[in-house]
């Protein structure tokens, strides 16, 4: 057991990853130059860092909050959901999209604001935690199990070892749910509309009828891809093509 | 204070411009020699001495610590390389720094067809005087074919260094001051403060001014920007090509280079003493314009450094703050909706010592608004030979709530060196027109009823790479681990399992053979059989301690048990021991005298009881 704790200590420690040489200067620079008013300067030196793999929750807040401060919605909500992706919780990240949304030019019709339950649970909990909570109960109850058959002589520590495994049983399922909550939160791919106007066609050709005309900040799931067009579906069920150079992908790290 | 004389027979002339540098000016210059040896040879005398000494010394007067050169020459006219014999000077009045071979010089002439040559070769010597009084520089001697050149003695008058000012220091003194009625020397290093006295903290110049009569070239390596303790400097410059002014000290015309400023902030009371600087000269002579070089001492020099005087200081003051400062607040924006942040921007601007000043705690003063950690910056420049300079202190403002809002005047309290009093530096207020924000969104502030709208939240500060393992779930190190410990884990249990099992079935046969042995003894005891009652015993001592019980004795069977205790692991209690070997002798006994009923069924209980201690796990 002690050997495997210590491979999984080894295996998260991998997976890491380190700061690379001169980011948090950068970083630093961008920031100063946000709160100066440069937006343009600032969200290059975002964008730069970004397109070298610098990729995390408050870049992606602090570049889909100066882009909101353009009026460019479109990348601003993009990147302001996939900081939520990687920070359920960020209260600022939820905020500032929220507004973004509010100043779209479309309006759905019948967008439904309930959350499905998992994604309820996903909004809780990130997936670095969801997975540690995961490998952490899986770890005691799994250790407590293979412990329960060395216990006959023992009364004392049977009941220990059942107790545990009982209680490291429901936290293992609890945790278990959470993850596959998270899984399918992050597996789920949602796509943004850029450009400050798309044509949304019934069929992946620039000869399809147009639908309506979309604006930017539109999103939803890619549902199809064909012949250079994806097929979103939008909150409110809607199915459409849009051009697939006018969509960014959340959680992508190309920097649109 | 440096000086260094020269000597009437080696005036050094002006440079001449170095022109003749590609190859046909050179070739051009070799003929131009010839022809002018040739002129020169056809007018002098028939023929040269076989061998001439010449000794120089660049200087006639120098200063304890001072270093000269001294140049000997040697010129040989025919083939010879070398005199036959050659005395060198005799230097042991001075330090010897330095010791150079001179360049050799091989020169051929033909006067009227006949050719003749003449070589020199030489030594350098830069000697230091090191005690006062009149030195000598002992006389040479070489010999060549019988004719011998003689060198003079030369004496070189060194003095004791002059101390003027403070603490028998010089400080301020003008050189036409300090040289008023004095020789001037030819060159000399003039290391001077712009004063005598300052408080602690105060701005002091220093200039340091080389003079000479000549043209030089200035070897700047070994002059180092002053560092002393107790002070903070800062060069204001160090010229790369110095282009000397004119000036005329007791009737002789100097070049003056100004080779370097430095401000110099005193940090503690007390006198302070400045350090000699050094600076070498080079400079040309002679026919062939060979190099010269003397090396140039400063005086040491002294400064009285005051404390700042208690009377007028407030508890704000921060001790880093003298000099003449003026302070400035200024806003990014002068409206702006609710919500949004301004640049604040306060400067303090001004002479003094920039890196020492404090700026006042301005987020500490700033109400009705988020302010976010100040950032800080400086701008260093020289105005009238002083270092000035601003600093500033940048910060992001968010006001809270909307209407007028109004950053109030700071204070910057600070001492005012040239008055001897403490001052205040205010700037002044700025106001920001905050609008609300689009109406019918946000709450309404309760106090003053604005409308408060909702823009974005502005960006994080301090961003960094956080440690954060993003889906986790996803890497395949993850998944290794979590396989790997279900694995683990059900090997675990598996094997758990199966070792349980194993047990449960010895125990299971355990207990049948215990129900085999009471059911013997039971009809054994129906039957009135000691014998089947000895053959339960001894099938519980064979499933105890093996098969090798069954063929003992009593009497074996008493002393195996007896070992058995002896190495501690027997299992079986002495008294126990004692009881068996007793029930065995009186079964045995009762074969051959048969006993009453009941004695024997005495026998048939003890056999129980013993069989019951003999299946007990110790």
């Amino acid at each position: 057991m002690r050997a495997l704790s210590l491979l999984l200590v080894s295996a998260f420690a991998a997976s890491l990853h380190a700061a690379p040489a001169g980011v948090e200067r950068e970083l630093t620079e961008a920031e100063d130059l946000a709160v100066r008013g440069q937006h343009d300067a600032a969200i290059d030196a975002y964008r730069s860092l970004l397109e070298r793999g610098v990729d995390f929750t408050g870049l992606r807040y602090n570049l889909g909050t100066l882009y909101l401060e353009e009026g460019e919605l479109g990348r601003a909500v993009l990147h302001l959901k996939t900081a939520l992706r990687g920070d359920p919780r960020s209260d600022d990240a939820r905020y500032n999209l929220e507004r973004a949304l509010g100043e779209r030019a479309d309006e759905l019709e019948g967008a439904s604001r309930d959350l499905p339950a998992w994604s309820m649970v996903a909004s809780l909990i990130r997936s670095s935690e969801a997975s540690l909570a995961f490998a952490g109960t899986l770890l005691a109850f799994v250790f407590l199990l293979g412990l329960w058959p060395w216990t006959q002589q023992n009364t004392a520590l049977r009941r220990f070892c059942t107790g545990g495994m009982l209680l490291a049983g429901v936290a293992f399922a609890l945790s278990a749910l959470a993850l596959a909550a998270r899984v399918q939160a992050d597996s789920a791919t949602e796509a943004v509309l850029l450009d400050a106007e798309v044509h949304a066609r019934v069929a992946p050709s620039e000869d399809a009828a147009v639908s309506f005309l979309a604006h930017a900040g539109l999103f939803g799931d890619v549902v199809d891809e064909e012949a250079g067009f994806v097929r979103l579906r939008l909150e409110n069920g809607l199915d459409a093509w849009f051009p697939r150079a006018s969509l960014g992908v959340v959680g992508e790290a190309k920097a649109p | 204070m440096s000086e260094v004389s020269v000597p009437a027979e080696s005036v050094r002339v002006p440079r001449a411009p170095r022109s003749l540098t590609s190859s046909a000016g050179v070739a051009l210059a070799l003929l131009f020699v010839l022809v002018t040896s040739d002129a020169a040879r056809a007018q002098a005398p028939p023929s040269d001495p076989p061998v001439q000494l010449v000794v120089e010394a660049n200087a006639a007067s120098v200063q304890v610590g001072d270093v000269f050169q001294l140049d000997v020459t040697v010129s040989l006219s025919g083939n010879s390389a070398e005199p036959e014999e050659l005395v060198l000077p005799e230097l042991s009045d001075f330090e010897i720094v330095r010791q150079d071979r001179a360049p050799t010089s091989q020169r051929t002439v033909v006067v009227n067809g006949r050719m003749s040559s003449s070589r020199t070769f030489g030594f350098v010597f830069h000697l230091r005087a090191t005690t006062a009084g009149q030195k000598t520089i002992g006389p040479g001697r070489a010999r060549m074919s019988g004719h011998v050149s003689t060198t003079k003695p030369i004496v070189i008058d060194v003095r004791e260094r002059e101390k003027v000012g403070p603490g028998g220091l010089s400080s301020t003194l003008d050189p036409a001051a300090r040289f008023e009625g004095k020789q001037v020397p030819a060159h000399f290093v003039d290391a001077r403060l712009d004063r005598d006295e300052a408080y602690v903290g105060q701005q002091v110049l220093l200039t340091v001014d080389v003079y000479t009569t000549e043209y030089v070239d200035l070897d700047l390596r070994n002059l180092a920007p002053p560092k002393p303790a107790g002070f903070w400097t800062e060069v204001l410059d160090t010229p790369t090509r110095i282009r000397p002014t004119q000036r005329t000290l007791n009737g002789k015309n100097y070049l003056v280079y100004q080779v370097m400023r430095v401000a110099m902030f005193p940090l503690e009371e007390g006198e302070r003493v400045l350090e000699p600087m050094s600076v070498t000269l080079q400079s040309t002579r002679g026919s062939w314009r060979r190099r010269s070089e003397s090396q140039l001492l400063s005086d040491p020099i002294a400064l009285v450094v005051k404390p700042l005087p208690a009377v007028g200081r407030t508890a704000s003051f921060s001790s880093g703050n003298v000099g003449h400062w003026q302070l400035r607040a200024e806003a990014s924006e002068a409206e702006l909706p609710l919500g949004q942040p301004f640049t604040l921007k306060v400067t303090a601007g001004g002479e003094g010592n920039l890196q020492a000043l404090a700026l006042p705690p301005v987020e500490q003063q700033i109400t009705n608004a988020r302010v976010f950690p100040p950032t800080t910056s400086e701008v260093k420049g020289v105005q009238h030979g002083r270092l000035h300079g601003e600093k500033s202190l940048e910060l992001l403002v968010q006001p809270t709530r909307a209407g007028v809002f109004t950053v109030p005047s700071f204070s910057l309290p600070y001492f005012d060196p040239d008055d001897g009093t403490y001052k205040e530096a205010r700037s002044n207020p700025v106001t920001v027109r905050v609008k609300p924000a689009s109406a019918g969104e946000g709450p309404v502030a309760a106090r003053d009823s604005a409308r408060i709208g909702r823009s974005a939240r502005p960006v994080l500060r301090k961003l960094a790479m956080p440690s954060d393992t993003g889906q986790l779930y996803a890497s395949d190190a993850y998944r290794a681990g979590m396989a790997g410990v279900v694995g683990l884990g059900l090997l675990a249990f598996i094997v758990g399992l199966q070792r349980g099992r194993q047990r449960e079935t010895l125990d299971a046969h355990t207990r049948r053979r215990r129900k085999e042995r009471r059911r013997a003894l039971s009809q054994a005891r129906e039957q009135k059989d000691l014998s089947a009652a000895e053959r339960a015993l001894y099938d519980a001592l064979s499933d105890r301690f093996g098969d090798e019980v069954r063929g003992m004795s009593s009497t074996e069977l008493g002393a195996w048990l007896a070992q058995r205790s002896e190495r501690g692991n027997d299992g079986v209690s002495p008294s126990a021991q004692k009881q068996l070997l007793t029930w065995l002798e009186a079964a045995h006994a009762a074969r051959y005298a048969p006993r009453t009923g009941a004695d024997k069924k005495s026998l048939f209980d003890d056999a129980d009881s013993l069989l019951t201690a003999l299946e007990e796990r110790p």
